[in-house]
């Protein structure tokens, strides 16, 4: 009956129902296949697989998470509304694992000597102090509910565009349908399952970038023709190079990306997964070509639309690529088949990327803040089954808010804020790693400061705040300077004091 | 001071420079501002960007392919 319903709504025939239905069941089927595999009833067995990730599985699990909702809609999105400036989406990308390279073999290295399972567990060993441990779990809990959310609010749009008339009772069937998949397999086999589906989606999100940049050529012609079209309709300032004020923004994307991408919790928690320094090195080393046959693509795809599909604004820009592929499933039985193909990468994309944040939000919540401030003495058992019922609760919450908030704000919106907040943690991880003259109380005082400055600027009510950027450049990166600057000096400070302490 | 600290101090500066260096090229700010010529659909500034780009991707594969001089380093 609710199947007939949804038929109903979307342009989507039997044959292609089939297809979602049976692509959706193998993840389940995963998400089953992974509980038989489990070998323990423990956090990490099913938080970090064991530790027992390869080359390959984590190649693609990392792909598969690092490229999202937000890749696929979100940047086409926003190259529909900027043009070839929003380019810049492909550079943070790579940002991302140029940081990431600062410090993960390293942690690798340690989480595996010292059993972290959390991305705190780290900062617990390195800092020995609870206050720290539990702030930096609120920063990464609350960014990555934000992540989480944006995913859910684009699994809706990503139905709501190709429904046409219909599409709001269509974004809350894909927000519910979706979210309940994906916490069923998250649930059944952990990190294991995850990593698994991420095998299937990060092949096919792969495979189907390719044939959507084949499929949007041989349907609109050449790139060239679609930037003549845009250059006709005036709008030149979508082709030309960025302003200087666009250029700066350019500079704060590379940064707040990049380090915020590079200490997403469920990243930190797949270099734990690595069974080898090795494969993870190779991993990254192929990742590192990742955005130019993902996000450019993305890209790309969205100059067409921008030449094709002139019109859409505001929030619906973000339906730009579903726009896209309405048209050419309209074309041909071909065009249908591949459409049904590409559709399945996008769900792969999103649902890839928001079951890792899921798992790494129920991990954190049970093992640093459950189990250190309300049940210090509760089993590994215990904890693995709390943190299941937990996955379930964020997740049906967050559906709940995508649903309420479905017309309220944009991607791209969702996305900065959350970068203000991770980054903060960024002398801890990154220079912490490296350097042991760190101290705990500068960090923990720069860490402060850090979020104060960038929430204030964020969201008090300054003048010579324009669009959430001071002078182009994030809140997130002034609370990084401060933060950076009183950890390194603090550090030193107290060390010389230490020095010429007469006692 | 040890060798092999001074060998790995001037390897770090030498990435980051690198890195700099490359980060002053990816932003297009040298490329004339109302220049419109494209070259198979991109804008000539935009394949400027992404040819540094790539070359810091390559250098960056490169430097996760190095044997890993960390794997057995104190932690901070």
């Amino acid at each position: 009956m609710r199947e007939s319903r949804v038929s109903n709504l979307l342009p989507f025939g039997f044959g292609a129902w089939l297809f979602f239905s049976a692509y959706l069941c193998s993840l389940l089927l995963l998400g089953w296949l992974g509980r038989k595999a489990r070998k323990e009833d423990s956090l990490q067995d099913f938080y970090l697989a064991g530790r027992g990730f390869s080359f390959f599985v984590l190649f693609l699990t990392l792909y598969a998470t690092q490229y999202s909702g937000n890749t696929v809609f979100g940047v086409t999105g926003a190259s529909y509304r900027l043009g070839f400036p929003w380019l810049i989406s492909v550079h943070y990308m790579l940002a991302i694992i140029v940081f990431m390279r600062t410090y993960a073999f390293k942690l690798q290295t340690l989480a595996r000597s010292r059993n972290y399972v959390t991305p705190v567990d780290y900062l617990k060993d390195r800092f020995h102090s609870r206050l720290l441990a539990t702030i930096s779990s609120i920063v990464m809990i609350v960014a990555l509910s934000n992540y989480l959310l944006a995913q859910l609010m684009t699994m809706g749009r990503a139905l709501q565009g190709l429904a046409g008339p219909a599409g709001d009772i269509a974004y809350n069937y894909g927000v519910i349908s979706l979210a309940l998949i994906m916490v069923i397999y998250g649930t059944l086999g952990g990190l294991r399952a995850i990593a698994w589906t991420d095998v299937i989606q990060g092949s096919v999100l792969f495979v189907g970038f390719f044939v959507l940049l084949l499929l949007v050529i041989n349907q609109f012609g050449p790139l060239s023709i679609a930037t003549e079209t845009i250059a006709k309709a005036s709008d030149l300032d979508k082709l030309e190079r960025p302003n200087s004020s666009m250029l700066r923004e350019w500079l704060s994307y590379i940064f707040l990306v990049g380090i915020g991408g590079a200490l997403y919790p469920q990243f930190i928690q797949r270099i734990y997964s690595a069974r080898t320094t090795q494969g993870l090195r190779q991993s990254f080393a192929v990742m590192a070509f990742m955005p130019f046959i993902t996000a450019l693509i993305a890209v790309i795809i969205g100059i067409y639309a921008l030449a094709y599909i002139p019109g859409l604004e505001g929030a619906a820009t973000d339906q730009a690529l579903s726009s896209i592929l309405r048209i050419v499933q309209e074309q041909s039985l071909f065009g249908y088949a591949l459409v049904v193909l590409i559709f399945s990468a996008v769900l792969a994309a999103l649902m890839s990327t928001a079951d890792s944040a899921m798992l790494s939000i129920s991990s954190m919540f049970i093992k640093d803040i459950y189990g250190v401030h309300i049940r210090p003495n509760a089993s590994e058992q215990e904890l693995t089954r709390l943190g299941k019922r937990c996955s379930w609760i964020v997740v049906g919450l967050l559906s709940l808010l995508a649903i309420l908030l479905k017309e309220q704000t944009s991607l791209i919106g969702l996305l900065d804020r959350k970068f203000d907040l991770l980054v903060q943690l960024a002398p801890a991880f990154m220079l912490g790693i490296h350097w042991s003259g760190l101290r705990t109380g500068p960090v923990l005082i720069g860490l402060v400061l850090g979020i104060i400055i960038a929430l204030t600027l964020a969201f008090g009510p300054f003048s010579f705040v324009v669009a959430g950027k001071v002078w182009g450049f994030h809140p997130g990166l002034y609370g990084l300077a401060v933060n950076l600057s009183y950890a390194i000096l603090g550090s030193r400070w107290l060390a010389r004091r230490e020095n010429f302490d007469p006692i | 001071m040890s060798s092999s600290f001074k060998h790995k101090t001037l390897n770090h500066t030498f990435i980051t420079v690198i890195y700099l260096f490359l980060l002053v090229l990816v932003i297009p700010w040298y490329w004339p501002e109302n220049d419109a010529r494209q070259f198979y659909g991109f804008p000539f500034w935009a394949l400027a960007s992404l040819g540094v780009l790539f070359l810091t991707s390559v250098f960056t594969a490169m430097l996760c392919l190095q044997n890993a001089e960390s794997a057995c380093e104190k932690v901070g």
